[in-house]
């Protein structure tokens, strides 16, 4: 017998909780799911007051939103909005399979449902990306 | 020395085990390597070290063939019935052996179950009577649940697996849950009511998050989350009958 390594119990608290809310070790696809539908929010909670900030800057006059006008037509700016269009599809979509399963609907195929919301928004997102870019 | 248990076939795995007893500061990792049959069990194993390496190592265990629950524990952060998993099945090593989560530890790989216990007793659990099922009665015509729901031997690997659980000790938990849908299904003459009234609250069946981690580990297939989106179902459609009554009167 080897004495190795040391690990820190986890206690109930906040650290805890974070820590087993997002863990994904050995976990399965409704897990994952659940991660995802959290990550999404948090994610367009960000971008909300993102949006309120840029908003702002309307108060400081039409030479500071030229600025960021012209901002929003950089090609590296419109990548990063093709994700917030995905983080939408997935968190929206995710959201309604939460629904449904919630409610009891089709609780057995609650996997499939995830499968299907992630392709949909993924063939959605490529359309979106498209056509943002000029392409179809 | 010969294997403990399985084929005549031994092999070597190396097991990395949890240890804390009550005082130590910080539990800490042991590694094992012990010789057991090809198609051994992570009991058979954990019995092994008991035995030859080291006998201060604190487990439970009693029926060995998944039926009393008291083996839980997490096998490479799964959580699993140490009697019936295959060491073959965890893979070449080494094997991460460590209690059920969200529960306190009392010694090793030994959780306190007093709060799963605690949890299940408003459910009221009516015992079902063998007589009854050989009567001749179509139970499962009535209640579709009635034997699966039966299956739940309260090992605790749901609430172990559960993330809300982690998060909220005040959560009433999977186990619960299944429980109360169970009665709620097959209430025996008692008044399911209270019961629905009991996980119809915020730390009841509307904390779920629905990952479905519950019924993936459940080893008796009694699947604690589908239980509790069906009280989910149940009670919403309670309440969307108690608005159409009120919106009738009212017209």
């Amino acid at each position: 017998m080897t004495s190795t390594t040391v690990h820190t119990r986890p206690t109930r608290g906040r650290v805890r909780g974070v820590l087993a809310y997002a863990n994904l070790r050995r976990r399965h696809l409704g897990s994952v799911a659940f991660v995802t539908n959290r990550i999404t929010g948090l994610l367009l909670v960000g971008y909300l007051y993102l949006h309120l900030g840029i908003l702002y800057l309307l108060t400081e006059g039409p030479r500071s939103w030229t600025t960021v006008l012209h901002l929003f037509k950089n090609p590296a700016f419109l990548g990063l909005e093709s994700l917030l269009i995905l983080f939408i599809l997935i968190h929206g979509l995710n959201g309604l399979r939460l629904a449904l399963v919630g409610t009891g609907v089709g609780v057995r195929h609650q996997k499939a449902w995830f499968a299907t919301a992630m392709s949909v928004s993924g063939c959605l997102y490529v359309v979106v990306v498209l056509a943002m870019y000029g392409v179809i | 020395m010969a294997p403990e248990s399985g084929t005549a076939v031994s092999r070597t795995w190396r097991l990395r085990v949890s240890r804390w007893r009550p005082g130590d500061a910080h539990p800490h990792f042991d590694d094992f390597e012990v010789g057991v049959g090809a198609d051994a069990t992570l009991l058979d194993a954990l019995r092994r070290v008991r035995s030859h390496h080291d006998r201060s190592l604190t487990l439970r265990y009693s029926c060995c063939h998944a039926s009393c629950g008291t083996c839980g524990m997490r096998a490479n952060g799964r959580e699993v019935l140490a009697c019936v998993t295959r060491l073959a099945d965890l893979g070449p090593g080494p094997i991460l052996v460590e209690p059920l989560g969200n529960a306190r530890v009392e010694h090793d790989l030994v959780v306190d179950m007093r709060d799963l216990y605690v949890s299940l007793e408003p459910a009221g659990r009516p015992l079902v009577r063998q007589d009854s099922v050989l009567a001749g009665q179509d139970e499962t015509a009535a209640s579709p649940g009635f034997f699966r729901y039966e299956d739940c031997i309260e090992c605790g690997l749901c609430l172990s697996a559960c993330p809300v659980a982690a998060t909220d000790p005040l959560y009433l938990g999977p186990a619960a849950l299944a429980a109360a849908w169970r009665v709620t299904q097959e209430p025996r003459g008692g008044d399911p009511e209270p019961v629905l009234a009991w996980v119809d609250d915020e730390q009841g069946c509307w904390r779920c998050h629905a990952s479905f981690e519950c019924s993936e580990a459940c080893p008796s297939g009694v699947d604690p989350a589908g239980a509790t989106m069906a009280l989910r179902r149940e009670l919403t459609r309670r309440e969307l009958g108690r608005l159409t009554r009120l919106g009738r009167r009212a017209r």
